[in-house]
């Protein structure tokens, strides 16, 4: 059907677009994001002044700053390019989109990192996002009557124990899916963090950041091998 | 506070709201028109295994919206829907948004649904998850070209490099996640175990690897494997909670 093979396509065509796409729908939407608060600061008048806003942000800034530049470095091994761009964009990344990405591949077992994988995390999070929507559309809707004619016990075990169940069930496929001596590095990397003195608050970010430097150590041995034997290869 | 809730419930915030999810339906439709190109032109999933991946996150994308949406309805009470919609919904992360919208309030003295919080407040606390959101917006857009180049020259330089970072980073992050939710503890004093959420959690851990074992027997299994985990777990967790109540 076509002259040019799958790495060229994917290297010259694919990538660049989805860049293109990428930026350009981040762009607009941080200049959107921005017309809210100006429309409520400039038109009705309530600008609150730089120091409440300067207060209110750094107060946050202050455990999540650190999380802007980690997570997306941190989480781009799974996402891929495009998985990057619409995690980011639409939000809910731990606890919706990495779920349904790793599921999505465990169901047609894809291997981390092939082309299958990324093209099913594409599919997993557009749905995932429309399904999102769907929810909350429903919610601004109909409003919390929703949840009234939910029995009491089960508004209460959803409310309380998505999370945990999640980030089990989510575990337990990360881990299957990894090679072996990987997965348990994996878990080595958590209990050192959970052994540290570092607060809860920055746990996640500290288990990215180690996680990376320590598939960089455990690795290095093949870094070398391989160089060693194509010494002309990458160059 | 009923004249904040107009204003924030009204149709210009309504207007903006809309279209700042307009821009993330868009964006997903694009991804998935130019990936079902690539897809098809070479090949990469067949349509059975299309359909799979549709229904596998159709059917589990359900559990994780239903917890979004229980803190919607809680800020949805406090900042109005517009906010919530474009803030939670898309953008931002569920928990993120409340502490934002919180410390906003806090800034200008102000308290989150009480008569404390004025339309100067509101406005404080728009502005906090605007900007606090932000940084995530920015880092995604300046980084990713260059982690997008870093990947394809150790991809070519040491490919197990790649492999070992997609793999060892979720098992570390999501298992840091467990430790946090389980355990509550300053260092390695005054430790205290959940026993409710760690119910919930090995019920979730444990369905899911019975679940693997049976989809191996029955695929749709598979795909309906973190719905019915979820299950389990919210199942456990309910009746660990009241059994230690």
């Amino acid at each position: 059907m076509s002259d040019t093979s799958l790495d060229t396509y994917y290297a010259s065509r694919f990538v660049p677009l989805a860049h293109r796409v990428g930026r350009g729908t981040l762009l607009v939407a941080m200049i959107l994001c921005l017309v809210p608060p100006l429309y409520l600061s400039l038109v009705l008048g309530a600008y609150p002044g730089v120091g409440p806003v300067l207060n209110g942000f750094l107060s946050i800034a202050a455990f999540v700053g650190i999380m802007w530049l980690i997570e997306p470095v941190s989480y781009f091994p799974m996402l891929g390019v495009c998985g990057s761009y619409m995690s980011f964009l639409s939000g809910n990344i731990g606890n919706m989109r990495v779920p349904v990405v790793i599921s999505c591949q465990t169901a047609i077992a894809a291997e981390t990192g092939s082309k299958k994988a990324e093209v099913a995390a594409v599919i997993g999070i557009a749905v995932s996002v429309l399904v999102n929507l769907v929810f909350l559309l429903a919610l601004v809707l109909v409003g919390s009557a929703l949840i009234d004619v939910m029995p009491a016990a089960v508004a209460l075990a959803v409310k309380e124990y998505t999370l945990p169940a999640l980030y089990g069930a989510v575990c337990v496929m990360f881990f299957n899916s990894a090679p072996r001596k990987f997965a348990l590095t994996g878990v080595a990397v958590a209990a050192a963090i959970f052994l540290s003195p570092l607060p809860e608050m920055f746990g996640t970010t500290a288990a990215g950041v180690l996680a990376l430097l320590t598939s960089v150590a455990v690795t290095w041995r093949h870094r070398a091998r391989f160089g060693s034997q194509q010494p002309a290869g990458s160059s | 506070m009923e004249d904040v809730l107009s204003i924030a419930n009204g149709p210009v915030m309504w207007l903006f709201s809309t279209c700042i999810v307009a821009v993330v339906v868009v964006q997903a439709f694009l991804y998935l028109r130019m990936t079902l190109a690539f897809s098809d032109r070479y090949e990469i999933l067949t349509p059975d295994e299309r359909t799979t991946v549709y229904k596998t996150a159709a059917i589990n994308s359900i559990g994780p919206a239903i917890a979004i949406f229980f803190v919607a309805v809680s800020l949805i009470a406090m900042v109005g829907g517009p906010v919530t919609l474009m803030r939670v919904g898309v953008i931002g992360s569920a928990v993120f948004e409340f502490v934002a919208a919180d410390s906003g309030a806090k800034a200008v003295g102000a308290q989150l649904g009480t008569d404390s919080y004025t339309l100067q407040a509101f406005t404080t606390s728009v502005w906090v998850m605007t900007l606090g959101g932000m940084g995530w917006l920015l880092s995604t857009f300046f980084l990713t070209k260059n982690l997008g180049k870093a990947q394809d020259r150790l991809n070519a330089t040491n490919p197990a490099l790649i492999k070992a970072m997609a793999t060892v980073t979720p098992v570390a992050i999501f298992a840091t996640l467990i430790a946090n939710t389980a355990v509550d503890k300053q260092w390695l004093s005054n430790v205290t175990i959940a026993n409710d959420d760690l119910s919930a959690i090995a019920a979730g851990a444990v369905a899911m690897v019975a679940l693997n074992v049976l989809g191996a027997r029955w695929a749709w299994l598979r795909e309906w494997s973190v719905g019915l985990s979820l299950v389990a777990g919210m199942t456990a967790g309910y009746f660990a909670g009241i059994a230690t109540a």
